[in-house]
């Protein structure tokens, strides 16, 4: 297969030819399918429990509510503005995972898939669930913004050579 | 390239599939203490003697499941990726120990503990505590050597904070 942009895809037989780079590309890749399984079992989780046709995530909000110090800012910002607005919430957090996980497990607007999976985390820590946990997955999921990991292994490197000045799938 | 993608979307599918599995049946726990939790801060009452309210005991124990530290957060991120193979059959939290007894004078006496821990059971469903365990399905309080001791409480967690305050008042030197 050709190169699309300078872009070299990843290949087993590269350990032969370039080991040190077929590693760090093999261990980035492991570690973007790790964040698609988490973010999978947090779709499947979503999806089963009805978040997006029930109020069941009203009562998560709520039973965090009662969980932390009401000093909190997570307690503010659940009281004022996740319970209120609980159905959409719901469904932005719900359709965020599911779009997260598709970007990453199949390569396709990988980068953009990485840094919804950032903002995501963050307006959980804000909303009152952060837990340093956390931290490494923000770290790994900005790897996947910086490198072309889409392009190197997942549907990118196609749709980018069909859609060369796509923003998208670079 | 596609022959991989489908490989992989196969294993997702696949992974997708045993997350589906039927779920174990839930037991119902007077003490529920959610063990995913890792910020969370739990205050469990125990009131030794009589269980009649009518009758008042000044002695009890107030156990603060505090937040997990930032190690056993992190290693959260791997408990949730392996769970499809592993279970996990226990849960540790640091505690600390609020105890209040009658005093010798009148009064009462009220000692805090630091630093120790406990040991969830996920299986049991049994607290574990430096000086005996907790029954989480009906809240009984047994000594290590398994005599009863009396009966336990989840307290709503603004209430466990209220309780703390008590104890903080006597180490301030406040009334008891």
């Amino acid at each position: 297969m050709n190169t699309v942009a300078g872009v070299r895809p990843f290949r087993f037989s590269d350990f032969r030819t370039g080991p040190a780079r077929a590693l760090g590309v093999f261990v980035l890749l492991l570690l973007r399918y790790l964040l698609a399984l988490f973010f999978l079992g947090s779709s499947i989780n979503k999806i089963t429990k009805g978040w997006l046709w029930s109020a069941y995530s009203k009562t998560v909000f709520e039973s965090r509510l009662v969980e932390l110090d009401p000093a909190t800012f997570g307690a503010r910002f659940l009281s004022a503005f996740a319970i209120p607005w609980y159905p959409l919430i719901a469904w932005v957090v719900t359709l965020s995972v599911v779009a997260v996980t598709l970007s990453l497990a199949l390569g396709v607007a990988t980068r953009w898939g990485a840094a919804l999976a950032v903002w995501l985390m963050v307006m959980f820590a804000i909303g009152g669930y952060y837990d340093a946990s956390l931290i490494p997955l923000w770290l790994i999921a900005a790897l996947f913004i910086v490198f072309p990991t889409g392009q190197w292994f997942g549907l990118d490197r196609r749709f980018h050579a069909r859609y060369p000045a796509s923003p998208w799938f670079r | 390239m596609f022959s991989g993608l489908r490989r992989v979307s196969y294993a997702i599918l696949a992974a997708g599939l045993m997350g589906c599995s039927s779920p174990e049946p839930q037991v119902q726990l007077l003490i529920p203490v959610n063990d995913k939790c890792t910020t969370c801060e739990d205050f469990i009452r125990c009131d030794g003697g009589s269980a009649n309210a009518a009758v008042y005991d000044p002695t009890f124990d107030i156990y603060q499941l505090k937040p997990k530290g930032t190690l056993a957060q992190l290693a959260t991120v791997w408990e949730f990726l392996i769970q499809l193979f592993h279970t996990r059959t226990e849960d540790l939290r640091p505690l600390s120990i609020y105890s209040q007894r009658p005093g010798d004078t009148g009064g009462f006496k009220r000692t805090t503990t630091g630093s120790a821990e406990a040991r969830t059971d996920l299986v049991l469903h049994h607290i574990y505590l430096p000086e005996g365990w907790i029954d989480q399905v009906n809240g009984e309080w047994r000594g290590r050597d398994g005599v009863l001791r009396g009966s336990c409480r989840l307290l709503p967690p603004a209430d466990g904070r209220e309780f703390l305050k008590l104890f903080a008042e006597e180490m301030a030197g406040g009334p008891a």
